[in-house]
């Protein structure tokens, strides 16, 4: 059942002889692999442009740039989605996997994909398993053995991970420059020891909610991994002063996480002021903190743009006037919710010292 | 009589308008640029197949605002499909790069969320797939759709609206 092509569309008129090759065969494939280079292009209309012709399935697939990314987030039946994707050859040198709150997808799957599509992970730099509750440290050592390469990883909220999911990651991944466990409540000071020993280079590292980890696992983290630029910390109440201190020998921190630190004193404060880069830091909820300790970040890191003070009491307009001193170009976000100490925070007040302030609201 | 020292080039479109542009906005046109090249000494008019009159004001509207600054501000949503699909035409003839890629963002704006039938219509190309070689690549590739998604139409005369 041949379809035949309903009557052309009314040409332009008439190209001169050859342009219509020209056309079909360097115009159109030039077009839509630009038009598959765009963003907003998703994965699935990308893959629909396949079916438009012979010529064009050929030339799209020889286009290697446009198969290194499988998209599977929110997803059902992801597991196996992932595996028939991965057996087709366009994606052996996938760089990119997101599986990010997909369903279905469970150790049984990755175990599989360890099994049968085992080449085609050998370039993965990102996998993300954001959400995805039924895999375990079983599964996390399927599918780590697969990607030496592995750059960033992430498996947010997920109880079932452990240290001993950790201790397979850093084994078989030596690459890791960018790591979120964030809502992996098991993980213990013996996971962050492995990651610390393991990750000279990491960048990026989020430890939101692991509640299990204390000052020993954090210091372990703040003495090995001094390349860090990006600490989270949110919602871990248990460190004191004794690891916060030590925040200070990550001199590339752009961006820092306390909020909930409850045991967090001025003189911590004051010692991660030392980290002079920081570009965004959330003190929400440090209850212990006052000007003192504001006042010293606020001399020291300059370049802040993102600040929030949400629930501290113990603040004044004092520490606002530093931060206005030096901050005043720099801060877009400030959150003064809750600071009944400073008596002049009316929106038009907080513009009068800091003139390119946009948001106003951090935590709900 | 236009030397080649000249500032001004002419061009002369398909519907026999003749442009004096600069010299700069005929060098972003390489196919221009190549005639140039290998002509004699004095060129006196470079014919522009495939352009017409209001390809090459859009082009000049695109220049000066480049020169300025200011090329994101160039629109060509006034546009419908077909002109939109002539103009890119008429650019990758002049091979003019830059601009060429701002017109193939738009027509991948515009093909966006749209049906296989859709993208075939628009391009003005034959499916010559068999049935069966279709049917073996959809399955191949059911996994990329979603149950609710929209399936790849092969029906071209669903319109769009």
């Amino acid at each position: 059942m041949e379809e035949k092509t309903s009557t052309s569309p009314a040409p332009a008129p008439a190209p001169a002889m050859g342009e219509d090759d020209v056309w079909c065969k360097e115009t159109v494939p030039k077009v839509l692999k630009l038009v598959c280079c765009s963003p907003s292009l998703n994965q699935k209309d990308l893959i629909s442009l396949l079916f438009v012709s012979p010529f064009l399935y050929r030339t799209l697939l020889s286009s290697q740039p446009l198969w290194q990314l499988l998209n599977f987030r929110e997803f059902n039946n992801a597991g196996n989605r992932l595996i028939a994707a991965l057996s087709l050859p366009r994606y052996q040198h996938v760089k990119e996997i997101n599986l990010e709150f997909a369903s279905d997808i469970e150790d049984t799957h990755l175990i599989l994909i360890k099994q049968k599509c085992f080449d085609s992970l050998q370039s993965l730099e990102s996998l993300n398993l954001n959400g995805c509750q039924k895999i375990s440290d079983t599964g996390i050592q399927a599918i780590t053995s697969c990607c030496p390469r592995l750059k960033a990883f992430s498996v947010y909220w997920n109880v079932r991970v452990t240290d001993s999911g950790l201790l397979h990651t850093v084994t078989n991944c030596k690459h890791i420059v960018d790591l979120n466990i964030s809502g992996c409540k098991n993980i213990s000071d013996r996971g962050a020891q492995l990651v610390a020993e393991n990750y000279p280079k990491l960048e990026s590292l989020n430890l939101t909610r692991c509640v299990k980890l204390t000052d020993v696992g954090l210091k372990q983290l703040l003495q090995k991994c001094l390349s860090l630029q990006s600490l989270n910390l949110y919602a871990v109440s248990s460190f004191t002063d004794e690891a916060y201190k030590k925040i200070c020998l990550l001199t590339r921190l752009t961006f820092l996480d306390l909020c909930g630190a409850q045991n967090l004193s001025d003189q911590g404060l004051k010692c991660i002021s030392k980290c002079k880069n920081l570009v965004s830091l959330n003190l929400t909820w440090c209850v212990r903190v006052t000007d003192e300790g504001v006042i010293a970040a606020a001399q020291s890191c300059t370049s802040l743009e993102f600040l929030s003070l949400f629930g501290i009491v113990g603040v004044t307009d004092k520490c606002l006037e530093a931060l206005s001193k030096s901050c005043s170009n720099t801060i877009t976000t400030l959150d003064v919710n809750g600071c009944i100490g400073i008596k002049k925070r009316s929106r038009e007040e907080l513009l009068q010292l800091f003139p390119y302030l946009k948001c106003f609201k951090v935590h709900s | 009589m236009a030397s080649s020292s000249s500032n001004l080039i002419s061009l002369k479109t398909s519907d026999g308008t003749v442009f004096k542009v600069e010299r700069a906005l005929a060098k972003t046109m390489k196919t221009v640029q190549a005639i140039i090249e290998e002509a004699d000494a004095n060129i006196y008019m470079i014919p522009i197949h495939n352009v017409f009159s209001h390809h090459m004001d859009m082009i000049i509207d695109y220049y000066k605002l480049s020169v300025a600054g200011k090329s994101k501000e160039f629109s060509v949503e006034k546009l419908d499909n077909d002109e939109l699909k002539d103009f890119l035409l008429a650019v990758h003839y002049l091979n003019m790069e830059d601009l060429f890629e701002v017109l193939t963002q738009a027509v991948a704006d515009r093909l966006e969320k749209k049906s296989v039938g859709y993208v075939r219509k628009y391009f003005g190309i034959e499916n010559d797939f068999t049935p069966e070689e279709y049917a073996a690549i959809r399955k191949k590739n059911d996994w990329a759709f979603k149950g609710d998604d929209i399936e790849p139409e092969e029906d071209e005369e669903k319109q769009e609206e």
